[in-house]
């Protein structure tokens, strides 16, 4: 077909850690595309989530009017079809008469009926279990990429009639965390208030102290007390003063804590979701830290010189972690050996490191200097600025 | 198709001497001569003493032109001879070599050219911070191969026996044409090596390779069998033939990459790494079995009817190992992570070309006088042709991509493409030639003799080539990211898709010869063509052969 060049094959090296611009890598930003393999997911529905449902024919006796779900590949008809499932969730009742078909074309599907129930809030929900593509993959219903199956795979969407509203309808996501502070920072109060913030109204009954634990870094427990609660947040506090130069990490047992819903809600969507990922039949306990510590760790930033780039550190440094692997400066071409001048030029007399190039430059200048370097007081580099040095992403990449 | 074609291409070149006399070419092939006997051993005992064919001969193409330009270059050697009889052995061999070396693509200092085998080293000292010394040194070593090479060698080897009415013979006629080509392109190394002259240490090197070939080679091996048997006035001839062929198209390239980016110093890994593969073999064998009746009927010594009747199978299978890989792959430190992938193509050809012809033909010979000849023929010949070859392509590729934060994630991925397809292509087609020569010799004046001929010949020929997809998956790339979810990339699919051609045609053509004949002395045939423009001696084309 073609006989490749090695020119190319070095262009193609050359490019072989740009993603995008790789012949052999895929575009990763394309759009998930219909196939076998793709799970089909619900890219609309009409009337929107938590929207009124319009009776089309006003001039008739009762609601008549048609939900449409459109489908983000090509679905088995048949197997579509005898996924629906509506339920009235004023009434707990399963509705009946619905008439339902799929346009293969449209990829859509249509549930009419002829005389929906006012005053009512409904849940149509659509089974992963049955509704598959026309290669025969379930539906991807929580649209996190991955099968789950059913029921936490289902697509769920409410809507209500006229004489209800939106506040009628049941969730169709189950709770997950808003936020958590304090959360992967540093911290100077050893007193310190944990909160948990909820997307959605929680069981408080479940918002209890032996659902929620905080331990040290050496494994100690440490005694909470509860300082607030709401179904939308809880608060705790440590009994006694946590000590510095310890890091904290706070759990939060998933199958313990409870969202609080409507009645004829699903009951699997009351667990709470703690990778904010959608419901899954086993949900990781949230664990989060955070570092307690008066001292900073060393930060850095880079600016480029006249034939090299200047590192600026925010602490006095360890001179032994300064080395060429742990600082280094890259370009167009890729690595670009230097010198390193250790000096204690940076205001303050804080550790300045010049790095001098061995070759000349080309095109733009990144540099990088690994979260090894230390600083005299041990603390390793905090390239992510939140406080905590030596964690996974605290390598530092700059653009001098 | 287009491997039966470069093998009817190559079959040409490889049979590089020509069967036919000057006298045959310019009568149309009507009158035949003493060099036209030593192609049907058993005729062999009917020259008359001893012939030997030189490269004065221009019996390689029959183009040569001795006072112009167009030279074949082949180097021909032959004879017959009567000395041993009732053998009658004769030989004719020809070769030509060339190795020439082309532009390798490098230049010297002077701008000029370097052919076949090149190397140019390339210095540059820097003064980087511009204080008046040099503190950078690069270095660049490129060396190039361009090669052409050719080589033909054809022999044949007769002998004829002849006991009273009988005549028996044999022959072996091997052929064998090669050819490679050295693409600069592909036969190169580069070598570049930055180095600090302040640390005394390199920064940067860069090493390549690249080697491989193309060749292609072609064989032909006929083995003659031959008896003819002289009745009063009829002869009868018969003549059987048998030839292993092969042909081998070929061509193997790999090369290599590597860029390091940190020499000097291990602890530091920046490198990018590449390999390349690609190699394709086509290799055709098969025979070639023939066979010729031949009936001289001589009611009169002024006068000859002959009649032929000639027929052929030829049969070409490509070989179990035919097909093709190209592969690439790559490894390289990114900034941060590490990518690497493969790419691979294989392709597997199966196929056949079969041939099979027959031909009847007639010719009158008169002498009308002494010094007037006039011939006639009449000829009808058919072939008919049946090739397919299927490609069969199987690709598969591979990247994957992890950004080395120790973390799996989204950003990192394993991707995988695979694709294939099979295409068999199919050409069937038949040939059918009517031809009806004269020619005539005419003696001006002892011993010049002028001759003429005149070829009209209609040819309708049928030809249909399909192409169609046999079988087929759609290009499909599935990737995995490190957070565990997942996508699927479906190409387009294809669905019975092919194409048809058929190709009629009639063709009327008259093909006009010319030519003379001089025997200044017993020892001389001196043969002339393409003298048209008589005052113009580039053009004249001669053939001298010597009898003894």
């Amino acid at each position: 077909m073609r006989r490749a060049l090695l020119i190319p094959l070095i262009l193609l090296a050359a490019f072989g850690c740009k993603k995008l611009g790789n012949p052999l890598n895929p575009d990763t930003n394309q759009p998930l595309g219909t196939g076998a393999g793709n799970l089909p997911t619900v890219a609309q529905v009409e009337p929107a989530y938590r929207d009124e449902l319009m009776d089309d024919q006003p001039g008739d006796t009762g609601i008549q009017a048609t939900v449409v779900v459109t489908f983000s590949d090509y679905m088995d008809p048949d197997s579509v079809v005898k996924s629906a499932k509506v339920t009235n969730t004023s009434t707990g009742q399963v509705v009946t008469g619905l008439t339902i078909s799929y346009d293969a074309d449209a990829r859509k599907l249509y549930i009419r009926h002829s005389a929906w129930a006012a005053n009512s809030a409904y849940l149509l929900a659509l089974s992963s279990s049955l509704a598959k593509n026309r290669w025969g993959t379930p539906l991807d219903g929580n649209q996190n990429g991955k099968a789950d199956g059913s029921p936490y795979d289902d697509a769920l969407t409410t809507f209500y009639t006229a004489g209800s509203s939106a506040g009628a309808c049941v969730p169709t996501w189950p709770p997950a965390i808003e936020e958590l502070d304090p959360d992967t920072i540093r911290m100077a109060d050893t007193l310190v208030a944990i909160a948990v913030w909820f997307t959605s109204e929680m069981d408080t009954t479940t918002l209890v102290l032996s659902n929620f634990r905080l331990v040290r870094d050496d494994g100690a427990p440490v005694t909470l007390t509860r300082f607030s609660v709401s179904p939308y947040y809880v608060t705790f506090m440590p009994a006694a003063g946590l000590s510095f130069g310890h890091r904290y990490t706070f759990t939060i047992l998933e199958s313990t804590v409870k969202g609080k819903a409507p009645a004829n809600a699903p009951a699997y969507l009351l667990n709470l979701d703690t990778d904010n990922d959608g419901p899954e039949a086993a949900e990781a306990s949230l664990t989060s830290y955070f570092l307690c510590d008066t001292v900073a760790p060393p930060e850095v930033e880079a600016s480029e010189i006249s034939d090299g780039v200047e590192f600026d550190f925010t602490k006095v440094m360890d001179p032994a972690t300064l080395t060429p692997a742990n600082i280094r400066v890259f370009d167009s071409t890729g690595y670009v050996p230097g010198s390193l001048v250790v000096t204690n030029d940076a205001p303050g007399n804080l550790t300045r490191v010049y790095y001098y190039f061995s070759r000349p430059s080309d095109g733009n200048l990144r540099a990088f200097v690994s979260r090894a370097t230390k600083a005299r007081s041990g603390a390793q580099l905090d390239g992510s600025f939140n406080g905590i040095g030596g964690e996974p992403w605290d390598d530092f990449w700059g653009w001098p | 198709m287009r491997y039966m074609v470069l093998f009817v291409a190559l079959c040409g070149l490889a049979v590089a001497y020509v069967p036919s006399s000057f006298r045959s070419q310019s009568t149309a092939g009507l009158w035949t001569d003493d060099y036209d006997l030593l192609f049907e051993p058993a005729r062999i005992p009917l020259i008359k003493g001893d012939r030997v064919y030189t490269a004065l001969s221009n019996f390689v193409s029959g183009e040569e032109e001795q006072f112009g330009t167009s030279t074949d270059n082949f180097y021909l050697l032959g004879g017959s001879t009567s000395l041993l009889a009732p053998f009658y052995p004769g030989l004719l061999f020809d070769r030509y070599a060339s190795k020439n070396p082309l532009s390798t693509g490098l230049v010297n200092g002077a701008g000029d050219s370097l052919f076949g085998e090149g190397r140019v080293v390339y210095t540059q000292l820097q003064d980087l911070d511009s204080n008046g010394t040099y503190d950078y040194k690069r270095e660049d070593i490129t060396s190039a191969q361009a090669w052409d090479e050719h080589e033909t060698t054809d022999a044949y080897v007769g002998v004829g026996f002849k006991a009273g009415a009988l005549r028996l013979g044999a022959a072996f006629a091997p052929s064998c044409y090669s050819s490679q080509s050295t693409d600069p392109s592909r036969n190169f190394t580069y070598d570049r090596r930055d180095s600090s002259l302040v640390d005394g240490m390199l920064t940067y090197r860069e090493t390549d390779t690249f080697t491989g070939f193309d060749r292609s080679r072609l064989t032909e091996n006929n083995i003659i069998v031959n008896g003819w048997y002289d009745f009063s006035a009829v002869r009868l001839g018969l003549l059987g033939s048998f030839a292993p062929l092969a042909n081998d198209e070929r061509h193997d390239y790999r090369g290599w990459s590597n860029i390091d980016r940190s020499p000097a110093n291990p602890s530091i890994i920046d490198f990018s790494r590449e390999q390349m593969l690609d190699t394709s073999d086509i290799p055709y064998a098969g025979n070639r079995m023939g066979g010729m009746a031949s009936v001289f009927y001589v009611p009169k010594p002024e006068i000859e009817s002959r009649f032929y009747l000639r027929a052929y199978t030829q049969s070409l299978t490509v070989g179990a190992d035919g097909g093709g890989l190209e592969a690439d792959q790559i490894d390289s430190v990114c900034h941060p992570g590490t990518a690497n992938g493969y790419d691979t193509t294989l392709h597997t050809y199966r196929g056949r070309e079969t041939r099979q012809g027959v031909a009847v033909s007639t010719k009158q010979l008169f002498t009308v006088t002494p010094r007037f000849r006039l011939g006639l023929g009449l000829g009808f010949a058919t072939d008919a042709w049946h090739d397919s070859l299927e490609d069969s392509t199987a690709q598969r590729s591979y990247y994957a991509f992890d950004n080395g934060d120790s973390i799996s994630g989204h950003e990192d991925f394993q991707s995988t493409t695979t694709f294939a397809e099979e295409w068999l292509t199919r050409t069937t087609g038949t040939d059918r030639v009517l031809t009806a020569p004269v020619g005539i010799e005419f003696k001006i004046l002892e011993p010049v003799a002028l001759r003429l001929g005149a070829s009209p010949t209609m040819t309708w020929r049928d030809e249909t080539t399909v192409e169609e997809l046999t079988a087929s998956s759609p290009r499909v790339t599935h990737t995995v990211y490190g957070d565990s979810t997942f996508s699927d990339q479906l190409g387009g699919a294809q669905q019975n898709p092919g194409q048809s051609e058929t190709r009629r045609s009639a063709d009327y053509t008259t093909e006009f010869t010319y030519g003379i004949g001089y025997s200044p002395i017993d020892n001389l045939q001196v043969d002339l063509m393409g003298f048209s423009r008589l005052t113009d001696l580039r053009h004249w084309r001669l053939s001298i052969t010597f009898k003894f």
